[in-house]
């Protein structure tokens, strides 16, 4: 059949017969002619109303569970910023009630306080006591809080070198640009380089919550504080002592700068890298010790911070914070609100729908509502008049 | 204007150089016209429009340039190729050659004239053809030629032109001083091209290799948006002002600016590749060297070429003929890519050259011409041939342009005068506007209100910044900020802001939105509704950037001819003795009798049967009605290769009748100078009519009529014409048929037919004779012929005896009243604008549904601006005096002239026009020029708001198209100019109801909500950071990381719209096409508007704000992660706002979708699955590559957490309960139309409702029984220049065609028919079956016909 179909153009002048051209008729296939398979939604009441319905069953218990779940965080804050000029030297007075606040499942008895000790150095150091009203199960976390401290400032953020940080010894040059102003000086390299470092928290926590009377001591660790991958990623540097220099911040701490025994090794200084991680807010928490393994066993209890961070020259505040954790963190019940809030107005909606469906009730593809037809009827009525010829 | 000049010569001189007329004539009041129009388009650019177009004193076809008489004889021949067809008696009509005084003495002398004051005429001139370029280009200089800007402003960018002009010192054209005539020597192609003339290659891409970059960059950029892109990356580039990575806004602009790349150059590969098709079709091109022609390309002919063009093929370039094969260098054109016009056009080769018909003679020609320089005035012509020593004048008469066609010419020859760019019709060609749609001008002006708000967010935080510095400085010492000036500082954070906000404008919409319309453009084309079988032309998108306007037109500009009709004319119908006869007769409409009057039709074999019949006491009149209608007339007939007769005919209506009367078996076959003959085909008999006289067809007589001498000997007239004329000639007394004969003619103007009334009469031998010879001194008479003519016909034409009338169809296209019809029920006004006479435009109004009786129609035909201006107050005042209801305004029509327009076109007449125009249904404007067609799309375009769509398949509507807002072209059988001008190229007008109802309605919306949602998406997430400076010191830090935001438009986002953009359907086609009603959503911009536009913006920040301030809630303190007591970090917290920004942004987007397919799953739940996985894996990897380092071990914490989730859950719905609860609540309590269509869809409910459509059929059915019909229309679309006599007495087909094809002149010897009458008997029998080309003899003729058959193409 074929062969019998060629032998004619084989025979046909090839000057007059050309190739059949390819015709440009479009497939009819359901993709190319829009004809895809489609599901169409459409609000109706049969749908609008069951689904607010379910919602607002999802979501009231989700908001009802996760209030309750955060009203068992129990925790202790106190604002201790105005500790030093507040605070008795050596004895414990009352703090104000505005810089304490606390939740616990039993009532305390006695209000936190606060005193000033001076050691054999002349260190001052702040002393917070509180009530523990009832035991609190593993695990129990302390923090400390600061607030209006601006740790998302663009100019912040970014003011560090990762490689410093990974422990490689960067040159001045190489260093970070946005380390500046605190990238190198003189010819030594800050180390740490940038703001961050060098404006981290220097207030010693104690590693312990020291037992007043027979309430015996509940230690913490700051072991394990920071992320993992921090504790993986911050090396202990190869920089030569003589090379570097402590940002300007640290000279407490490094009075005389480094040697090379008292180089940091950041591999094990956790409360840094828990600092470098910055916050989204001013107002932020940071993890300073820790205990997941034992309870805290109810009664007095002492904890110890050494005040050095100037908080009160950058306008804010910082706190001494106890508590204990749920499944969303701390403390917080907006979310179990906001959940309640939605199934809420969902409730709301079905009963204003449901009014007006009772009230005003319209079917599906009521044809009265094809308002498009108004030339008909005034058609009609004209039609009985006699045309009227205006021109 | 050099009037003095100018007046040089006599009247008949003048009548070859146009311009001086006009400049004679009325010249000071075009230059005045000529200022006041200009006009601007939407670029802000004057156009001076050609001044043609509102030169009204002039007819604006070619013909009415050849004002001499083309058939008269120069009798300048040299005598060196005496030919035989000069023996014998050499003028046997007196009058032509009194009439035919050849002007050319003064001709010469007035170019001798021009010539020495060329400078200063061409000058002039020059000027005015510089500002009559409807181009959007500036001017380059008025040293140069004026008329090249369209060149110029082509290669502005031309790398090869700019390297020649510069660094070669070469220039292209500078050989010829524009200020000199063009010279052009015969057969010298090697001093022809010494003289550096451009070859005759054209090109209408935008690009070529060289100008991509530039040109493509200079488009590009000169978009606010793409522009603002790159300043906000160049911004990002300054140290420590970004706060986000500095290549992620120029990695971004670099893609959409490929995207875009690819596109253009796809486009316009498609462009060039046309051009190429264009450029090599064939033509033959005499050779000097084989002396004979060979087959070139069109690109390969040249300036000076001698080109050999067929019928039915294209004029490769401007020519001017030489030698034809019709007689005396006759030749038919068809205008209609050029002008519209369908009637065929006459032009006549100077008779020095009429000669030259055979190969070898042609190398004989030597001499040169010189011609006027390019210009692009399509009705003038100027140069002059000297040939062999002796000097021709040229005129418009010789000039054949390209984009003509041949017709009813075997061939002809001709030298080649302007090529390429050079030739008129290009120079006439605008550059292809850049349409902009009416959505992207809202969105660029919203671009600007947005960019003003985010100069304004800007502002707030970069005062918020110093504020907080100057108050505050002294509590940030940690972040070392002493020392930067807050002068300074301010001005960095507005750059700083800038950029964080640059997202306000989403970058990746225009590409989107870009890649969508390319997208439904591929759609559209894919449309099997939309494919014409018959031709294989699937519809055509050329400017996908259009397609969404394609839902919002309100006005339909629409050619006629080839458009809304096939120009076929058929003979439909016939009334003969007061029975009505069809060819099928519809159901219930066979012939009976009510009242005794017989109403309904008859069948064409049962007008057989009764011709024959000896009962039917009306037989005879049936005989003198098709012999009636087989004699009186111009047509030609000329046997087929295939035996067959074809009868060329200037007027399609005639060929329609004589085709018609052969059909009925009277068959005109031969027409000698004094006779015609039929034949009889029942009988086989032959029959003779002596032609005695006739009387020319006019517009003032409306009727055409000739005297036959009977072979019975009796003399008889014929006459034919339109009704009004044919019964004001009645014979008073002996007219049985009238009454009938009325009713018929009424019901075919009812069904928009085309009616001629036929009328005869007995004339007596002393009549005629004393007639004859009123008729003969009339006849030569030198002043005033033709009225003296008129009269002498008004002395013969009465008493007549009405045999019948005639029905002729002017075919429409498939289903053109159907479509008119849904179109104006989808609200669209329709203007149909043709150069047809007002009687034949109303008849089309009427067939095709546009017109119907019951409508007021609103004639304005006036003669003068006072007139119109009277016309059209007073019809205003009529309409406001009647408080017209909307039910009337939708019966009213306004029918135009093109005089009238030209007057109510002018600036102070033109809002009475508008007025009149937009409360009509429907408005037809007749006569009217090409130009005249673009005036009015511009002056609607201009004083509405409206969209406007011009459709047309001629060359005449380019013009019109490209002003339209969307031009559409209708490829056609002939010519394709328009439909590559156009915006779209459908196959069928019957395409236009689905482009536009169902296509236009679904881009519009998809479009809408493709764009509106793009500007939402990106606020809905950017704004987060705008709220998050109060948190941060108004420093500008991002909440998230640079390169997951800039993945936000790129990956996670960029699907839904495209989706929606690409498949959504919020009505089904079919449903769209049922109620076209719906259509006015698009007209009314009901999902695009500034409203709606910042509602989505409104909303976009009401979303934002609730992510926002719903997760500053939830990660307060950091301290919401359950993980080892561990807190969040910024980085953890920004990947949860940006994972619930993009679950409600895709939540958005699954609401406002109406059909989900397949490919939405794959958008809108994919895009966010695709986010959930792409995340942690990016996460983990890349920060150890050093991208994205702020990632570092944020997955497990982001992901670990219970809030992260939970938020996830319940903001999302929070966001989006807002846009459900309204949704629902608009369908339900506030439904538009869409909405019930789109339940009725739903739940498959049917439209219960009565079909109106019926009982407003029967209404209007009564309604037109009680009208008194006033207008009707009737056939004839002849040419009003005369000559018919002449072209009559000149054919004589009985002679064979030479040896090349060529027919002689008979009217040389009128009387050698007689001679060979006993030789000729029997060969006319013969050709009836046997093709007179086939005699062996006759190898070379053979020849011709196997070409002309394998080189047919179709430009």
């Amino acid at each position: 059949m074929a062969f019998s179909l060629r032998i004619p153009r084989l025979l046909g002048s090839s000057d007059t017969e050309k190739p059949k051209p390819i015709s440009k008729r479009p497939p009819n296939t359901a993709f190319r002619q829009q004809r895809l398979k489609s599901w169409q939604p459409i609000l109706t009441p049969q749908s609008v109303l069951p689904l607010l319905v379910l919602f607002t069953c999802i979501f009231t218990p989700i908001g009802v569970g996760l209030i309750i779940g955060t009203l068992h965080v129990q925790d202790i804050i106190i604002d201790y910023t105005k500790c030093e000029t507040l605070a008795n030297l050596d004895s414990f007075t009352e703090i104000p009630s505005k810089y304490v606040n606390y939740h616990f499942k039993q009532e305390t008895s006695i209000k936190p306080g606060w005193q000033i000790q001076e050691n054999s150095d002349g260190q001052r150091s702040c002393q917070l006591q509180f009530e523990i009203p009832n035991d609190i199960t593993s695990s129990v976390y302390v923090f400390y809080k600061l607030t209006n401290f601006f740790q998302n400032h663009r100019r912040y953020v970014t003011s560090f070198d990762r490689n410093q940080l990974k422990g490689k010894a960067v040159k001045i040059s190489e260093l970070d640009e946005s380390c500046r102003p605190l990238r190198e000086f003189g010819d030594k390299a800050i180390y740490p380089c940038g703001l961050i470092a060098n404006s981290m928290f220097n207030d010693t926590f104690a590693k312990s919550l020291i037992g007043v009377e027979e309430t015996t001591d509940f230690e913490l660790t700051n072991k394990g504080i920071s992320w993992s991958i921090d504790r993986s990623r911050f090396k202990k540097t190869t920089y030569n002592a003589s090379d570097i220099v402590p940002p300007p911040n640290w000279t407490k701490l490094y009075p005389d700068g480094y040697t090379d025994e008292n180089i940091p090794d950041l591999h094990s200084w956790e409360e840094l890298q828990v600092w470098m991680r910055t916050a989204s807010f001013p107002n932020f928490y940071k993890l300073a010790a820790k205990n997941e393994t034992s309870d805290l066993p109810k009664g007095q209890y002492i904890y110890n911070i050494e005040s050095n961070y100037p908080i009160s020259d950058y306008g804010g505040t910082k706190s001494f914070v106890l508590s204990t954790s749920s499944i969303i963190g701390g403390r917080n019940v907006s979310l179990g609100v906001v959940f309640l809030i939605v199934a809420g107005i969902c409730i709301i909606f079905t009963f204003i729908f449901l009014i007006k469906i009772i009230s005003q009730p319209r079917s599906m593809g009521d044809q009265t509502y094809l308002h498009f037809d108004v030339s008909t009827d005034t058609f009609e009525n004209e039609a009985n008049t006699p045309p009227r010829e205006i021109l | 204007m050099n009037d003095n000049n100018r007046h040089q010569g006599t009247p008949d001189s003048t009548l070859f150089d146009l311009d001086s007329i006009e400049g004679d004539t009325n010249g000071g009041a075009h230059n005045s016209h000529s200022d006041r129009f200009q006009l601007r388009d939407a670029d802000g650019n004057n156009n001076s429009l050609f001044q043609e177009t509102i030169d009204l004193e002039r007819d604006d076809n070619i013909e009415s340039d050849v004002r001499r008489n083309p058939f008269i004889n120069d009798s300048e021949d040299d005598g060196s190729f005496e030919l035989n067809r000069f023996d014998g008696v050499e003028n046997h009509n007196p009058q032509l050659h009194q009439v035919g005084r050849t002007p050319n003495i003064f001709t010469r002398a007035f170019n001798r004239v021009r010539k020495g004051l060329g400078r200063d005429a061409d000058r002039t001139r020059g000027n005015r053809f510089g500002e009559f370029e409807m181009s959007n280009y500036n001017k380059v200089s008025n040293d140069e030629d004026l008329g090249d800007v369209y060149d110029k402003s082509r290669n502005q960018f031309d790398m090869k032109m700019l390297f020649n002009r510069y660094i070669l010192r070469k220039g292209g054209s500078n050989l010829n001083n524009p200020d000199e005539p063009r010279l052009i020597h015969l057969n010298d192609k090697t001093a022809n091209n010494s003289l550096g003339y451009r070859n005759n290659h054209i090109s209408t891409t935008k690009y070529n290799a060289g100008t991509f970059l530039p040109k493509f960059l200079f488009q590009e950029f000169s978009k606010y948006a793409n522009l603002f892109f790159l300043f906000t990356s160049i911004i990002q580039q300054v140290p420590n002002v970004s706060p986000t990575n500095r290549y992620t806004t120029i990695g971004t602009l670099v893609v959409v600016l490929i995207v875009s790349a690819i596109k253009e150059s796809v486009e316009d590969i498609k462009r060039a590749n046309s051009d190429k098709e264009l450029n090599y079709s064939r033509v033959e091109v005499f050779s000097e060297i084989e002396a004979d022609f060979v087959i070139k390309r069109w690109v390969d002919i040249q300036v000076g070429d001698i080109v050999k063009v067929k019928s039915e093929e294209a004029v490769p370039a401007d020519l001017i003929v030489l030698s034809s094969s019709e007689p005396e260098g006759l030749c038919y054109i068809e205008t209609a890519n050029l002008d519209g016009e369908t009637n065929l056009k006459i032009k006549q080769s100077r008779i020095e050259t009429s000669k030259y018909i055979k190969s070898s003679q042609l190398s004989q020609l030597r001499g040169k011409v010189l011609s006027e320089q390019p210009n692009s005035s399509l009705y003038t012509y100027e140069g002059t041939m000297t040939l062999n020593g002796q000097e021709i004048p040229l005129s418009p008469e010789q000039m054949i342009l390209r984009g003509a066609t041949l017709r009813n010419t075997a061939w002809i020859f001709g030298i080649v005068i302007f090529t390429g760019h050079e030739t008129k019709l290009m120079r006439n060609a605008t550059a292809t506007p850049i349409k902009r749609t009416a959505v992207e001008r809202v969105i660029n002006l919203q671009i600007l209100a947005l960019f003003g708000l985010l100069i304004g967010l800007a502002l707030i935080s970069s005062f918020g910044n110093v504020i907080m510095l100057a108050s505050k400085g002294n509590e940030l010492s940690y972040l070392y900020l002493e020392g930067t000036s807050r002068v300074g500082l301010f001005f960095k954070d507005i750059l700083t802001y800038w950029i964080l906000y640059s997202n306000l404008v989403p970058i990746s919409m225009f590409v989107t939105v870009e890649l969508i319309k390319y997208y439904q453009a591929y759609m559209i084309s894919s449309d099997l509704d939309l494919y014409y079988e018959t031709t294989d032309t699937p519809t055509v998108v050329r400017t996908s950037s259009l397609v969404e306007e394609l839902g919002q037109i309100e006005y339909v500009f629409s050619d006629k001819t080839g458009t809304l009709t096939r120009n076929i004319m058929e003979f439909k119908s016939c009334s003969i003795a007061g029975s009505c006869y069809i060819e099928k007769i519809p159901e219930d409409k066979a012939a009976t009798m009510e009242d005794g009057i017989e109403i309904g039709y008859r069948s064409f074999d049962e007008l057989n049967s009764r011709l024959h019949s000896k009962t039917y006491e009306d037989s005879n009149v049936i005989n003198y009605f098709l012999t009636l209608l087989a004699t009186c007339h111009t047509v030609i007939p000329e046997f087929q290769s295939d035996g067959s007769i074809k009868y060329q005919a200037a007027s399609p209506d005639e060929g329609a009748l004589v085709q018609g009367a052969a059909d009925l078996g009277y068959k005109f076959i031969v027409r000698k100078p004094n006779s015609v003959r039929v034949l009889i085909e029942d009988s086989g008999e032959e029959k003779e009519y002596q032609l005695l006289n006739i009387c020319e067809f006019n517009s003032t007589r409306k009727r055409m009529s000739a005297i036959f001498k009977l072979p019975d000997g009796s003399i008889k007239l014929f006459c034919k014409g339109a009704d009004t004329v044919i019964l004001e000639r009645l014979d008073p007394d002996d007219n049985e048929f009238v009454d009938a004969t009325m009713r018929h003619l009424e019901d075919y103007a009812s069904e928009g037919l085309r009616t001629l009334c036929l009328g005869m009469r007995d004339i007596s031998n002393e009549e005629y004779e004393e007639w004859s010879e009123i008729y003969n001194s009339a006849a030569t008479t030198l002043d005033d012929r033709s009225t003296k003519l008129d009269e002498a016909a008004e002395l013969i034409e009465k008493n007549l005896i009405l045999i019948g009338a005639t029905a002729i169809e002017d075919k429409l296209q498939e289903d053109v009243p159907e479509t008119i019809h849904t179109l104006q029920e989808a609200g669209i006004r329709i203007w149909v604008l043709t150069g047809d006479r007002q009687e034949t435009a109303i008849n089309i109004g009427m067939s095709c549904s546009l017109l119907s009786e019951d409508m007021n129609l609103l004639v304005i035909n006036e003669n003068s601006k006072e007139d119109t201006r009277k016309n059209l107050l007073e019809k205003i005042a009529a309409i406001d005096d009647h408080q017209l209801s909307a039910q009337d305004l939708s019966t009213l029509a306004m029918v135009i002239d093109g005089k009238s327009l030209g007057y109510a076109l002018e600036p102070d007449l033109e809002d009475y026009l508008l007025k009149i125009g937009t409360l009509c249904k429907a408005v037809i404007c007749c006569r009217v020029s090409p130009l005249q067609k673009a005036l009015v799309v511009k002056m609607v375009k201009r004083k509405t708001s409206s969209l406007l769509l011009a459709i047309g398949d001629g060359a005449n509507d380019v013009s019109m198209i490209q002003a339209a807002h969307v031009g559409v072209g209708i490829s056609g059988m002939e010519g394709m100019q328009a439909s590559r001008s156009a915006d779209f190229a459908i196959g069928q007008f019957k395409y236009l109801k689905k482009l536009l109802l169902v296509h236009g309605s679904w881009s519009y919306q998809r479009i809408s909500v493709a764009i509106l949602y793009s500007f939402y998406k990106n606020i809905a997430l950017y704004m987060a950071q705008f709220w998050y400076v109060f948190s941060n010191a108004f420093s500008g830090q991002s909440i998230i990381e640079s390169w997951t935001l800039t993945f936000y438009n790129l990956f996670f986002t960029v699907l839904p719209p495209f989706v929606i953009g690409v498949f959504d359907q919020f009505i089904s086609s079919r449903l769209l096409e049922k109620y076209p009603q719906l259509y006015k959503l698009g007209q009314k911009g009901q999902f695009f508007s500034v409203p709606i536009f910042w509602g989505w913006v409104a909303n976009g920040f009401y979303h934002s704000a609730v992510t926002y301030v719903g997760s500053y809630l939830f990660y307060r303190n950091g301290f919401a992660l359950n993980h080892h007591g561990e807190v969040a970090d910024h980085w953890t917290w920004g990947t949860s706002i940006y994972t619930t920004s993009v679950l409600i942004v895709l939540g958005k987007a699954a609401l406002i979708t109406n059909q989900w397919t397949k490919f939405t799953l794959l958008a809108i739940p994919g895009s966010f699955i695709f986010w959930l996985v792409f995340f942690p894996i990016y996460a983990s990897i890349f920060p150890h590559a050093n991208v994205s380092t702020e990632y570092f071990g944020v997955v497990t914490h982001t992901y670990g957490s219970a809030t992260f989730w939970l938020m996830l859950l319940v903001l999302p719905i929070f966001a989006l309960l807002r846009d459900f609860a309204w949704k629902y609540y608009r369908r339900m309590y506030i439904p538009q139309a869409y909405h019930v269509v789109q339940e009725m869809q739903k739940y498959k409910i049917k439209d219960y409702r009565p079909q109106v459509q019926h009982f407003q059929n029967a209404i209007r059915k009564v309604r037109q029984v009680q009208r008194i019909k006033k207008q009707r229309g009737f056939a004839f679309s002849q040419s009003e220049e005369g000559g018919q006599d002449k072209i009559i007495r000149m054919y004589d087909t009985t002679q064979r065609r030479g040896m090349y094809g060529e027919l002689h002149d008979a009217s040389a010897n009128p009387f050698r028919d007689e001679n060979q009458e006993t030789m000729l008997e029997h060969e006319s029998i013969n050709s009836l079956t046997n093709n007179p080309f086939e005699d062996p003899t006759n190898d070379e003729n053979s020849d011709y016909v196997n070409i002309h058959k394998t080189d047919s193409f179709e430009i």
